[in-house]
């Protein structure tokens, strides 16, 4: 083989605004690229309104009408942007099947979990009739639930039972890609660490590739095989959890690793990041980092850092990179 | 499913106990209008003896609660009195104004919700766009305009095309069937009209707000990451989710058809129950007016019991609650 295999999703150059009431635009995401290979785990880490989420929204084309996005988004080779919202739907649960944050809600509270199920399992013809019932009570079962959950109604499931409910639901379609949007935020520790095992095991046994969004570096650093560290829309440092960990350039990355409590050693306390992200609704003329950045020079509040690549995936977004804190 | 059915046997009991208390209203605020049968009868030169004799017959000199207690025992009898103004029992003039009123307000409330939910779905669905805010606008414009007016309107606009008062041509003896049926509903188009314009508005609006409040959940961001069209959500997840509280309206408004439209009867002289009560008031016939009273609360009681038995069926939630 000469050429390198096909990523699953390649978006390049992603752009989204959103149209505010007042008229002015937002600028959620920055130019941010994304890359997934098969089997890949890719962890995107940031602090919340870092435009994480919307990025994984504009993936799926899932986000609302008052969004544009520009950019190049391919979904096992097809355009999505240019085909619009036709090319976003035949990739939908059949290719990329996303389990949100908002577990709680995620489910209809008036359908029962097995309609659910199978009406994703009908509509990409997967399976009908009694064939979808029994992969029905198989999904459940995968994700360590009895099957009488598929009876059940969401409001009669605890938090972690919706989210394998949800789990269960997106694997549905035997998926190429699984986004987890912050999957368990909503979610007590010990459940949350529960899931998480469980997401991680499923990925590797089912041999699917995994997005994984959180605000978790640490997290992401044991789990993941690369890791996007996003700061106000734009991917500032991108590397395998090695790099990423040992060999931090941005000093953002840095920040958040030092922001992590860690139970399991005497370290240093966590330390606090100062300020807020800036406002996606301004221009930034420089770096976005630079109001809170530790080492910030002139340079900084003028001239917008280009990521610089240092191959095999490597890359940074910083005038001085590999400042020590 | 015990839940269920404790839920529905509180809901009966609720309702058997507010239409004691709405009849026992009804009795007393009857009592409490100055005047009488015997007031009502204007016989010029008539004697102190006779007005007492026609009090003995209506048994309005027995103490209050005697009265009270043979109202309820001839309220379970079905009889609610005789009409002051046509002597006949208030209970048959009552069945004739509801079968009279039913078409009316059934048709007049299918046009009303047709056009709601059109004008709210897809305000809804196009929301912020100028379809919404015209679609939006014309049903507050129709829900703000006097009924009467608009019927006025409808009869200059339509320039005789259709007949603008009564439920037939009297004229129309020995025809056939389809001749009949034909006039009866070129007699009810124009009334019906009137009453579904001039209610749609609130049907638009309810199932506009709440349509919207359904597609920003989490279960419709689900439906469509599934990969379903934009209808098939609205189809599948929301609506289902958004007819819980436009049920509650619409089982509410029902309760009140039952009065017909007292305005929208009395310009097309319709003869429903909305004309009996504004006859009744105008002949003071306090009977008749308690009667019907009694209709409109017991309809309105009966249509709440059954929006809850709807819940329960639309509302897995309250199954368990």
């Amino acid at each position: 083989m000469t050429s390198a295999p096909q990523p699953l999703v390649d978006a390049r150059d992603v752009n989204v605004w959103f149209d505010l009431p007042d008229g002015r635009e937002l600028h959620a995401v920055r130019g941010a690229d994304v890359r997934v290979n098969s089997r890949e785990k890719l962890g995107i880490v940031g602090e919340s309104g870092c435009g994480k989420s919307t990025l994984l929204m504009a993936l799926m084309g899932l986000l609302p009408a008052t969004a544009s996005v520009s950019g190049r988004i391919e979904v096992m080779g097809a355009d999505l942007l240019a085909g619009g919202e036709r090319a976003f739907r035949a990739h939908r649960w059949k290719d990329l099947a996303i389990v949100f944050q908002g577990a709680m809600n995620a489910l209809n509270p008036v359908i029962r979990v097995q309609r659910q199920i199978v009406e994703a399992l009908e509509l990409h013809e997967v399976a009908s009739g009694m064939a979808a019932v029994h992969r029905a009570s198989d999904l459940v079962r995968l994700v360590g639930l009895p099957e009488g959950v598929l009876r059940k109604f969401n409001h009669e499931l605890s938090g972690g039972m919706r989210q394998r409910v949800s789990l269960a639901m997106a694997l549905a379609c035997d998926p190429r890609v699984l986004l987890a949007d912050e999957p368990t935020t909503a979610l007590d520790m010990m459940v949350a660490a529960q899931v998480l095992a469980l997401i991680d095991r499923l990925t590797r046994e089912l041999d699917l590739a995994l997005v994984l969004v959180t605000h978790d570096l640490p997290l992401v650093t044991r789990t993941c095989d690369r890791i996007q560290v996003m700061y106000a829309g734009t991917v500032v440092e991108s590397g395998t959890p090695a790099d990423i960990y040992h060999q931090p350039q941005h000093p953002y990355t840095r920040l958040l690793f030092a922001a992590t409590a860690d139970v399991h050693s005497d370290g240093p306390d966590p330390v606090t990041i100062l300020g807020a992200p800036p406002r996606l609704d301004q221009v930034v003329p420089g770096c976005a980092f630079e109001p809170r950045c530790p080492h910030s020079q002139a340079r900084c509040a003028t001239d917008v850092p280009q990521p610089q690549s240092a191959g095999k995936g490597r890359s940074w977004a910083c005038h001085y990179p590999g400042e020590s804190t | 499913m015990p839940a269920a059915l404790a839920f529905l046997l509180r809901r009966v009991a609720v309702a058997v106990v507010t239409v004691f208390v709405a009849v026992s209203a009804n009795f007393f605020l009857f009592r409490a209008v100055p005047g009488d049968a015997a007031s009502v009868v204007k016989v010029p030169g008539m004697t102190a003896e006779q007005r007492q004799q026609i009090r003995a017959e209506f048994g309005l000199d027995k103490p209050l609660p005697n009265q009270y207690l043979s109202y309820l025992r001839q309220l379970t009898h079905g009889n609610l009195g005789i009409s002051f103004e046509n002597r006949k029992p208030v209970a048959a003039n009552l069945a004739e104004a509801v079968v009279n009123t039913m078409p009316m307000v059934v048709v007049g409330t299918l046009i009303a919700l047709v056009i709601g939910f059109a004008t709210g779905l897809f305000g809804a669905w196009r929301r912020g766009t100028a379809v919404d805010a015209a679609g939006l606008g014309t049903a507050l414009a129709f829900y703000a305009m006097p009924a009467q007016w608009l019927a006025l309107m409808l009869i200059l606009l339509t320039n005789g095309l259709f007949p603008s008062g009564g439920m037939s041509d009297v004229f129309l003896v020995d025809a056939d069937f389809w001749t009949m049926m034909r006039d009866r509903i070129a007699h009810l188009l124009l009334p019906a009209l009137t009453f579904g314009l001039a209610s749609y508005g609130q049907y638009a609006v309810i199932i506009r707000s709440s349509m919207l409040e359904t597609l920003g959940e989490d279960y419709v961001l689900t439906a469509r990451a599934k990969g379903f069209s934009n209808w098939a959500v609205v189809r599948r997840h929301a609506l289902r989710n958004a007819m819980l509280p436009i049920t509650t309206l619409i089982a509410l408004s029902l309760g009140t058809l039952m009065a017909g439209a007292i305005l929208i009867e009395t310009v097309f002289s319709w003869p429903g129950v909305g004309l009996a009560i504004y006859g009744a008031v105008r002949a003071r016939d306090y009977p008749m007016l308690q009667g019907a009273f009694l209709l409109l609360t017991c309809s309105v009681i009966l249509c709440n019991l059954l929006a809850d038995t709807l819940y329960l069926r639309l509302d897995p939630r309250i199954r368990t609650a």
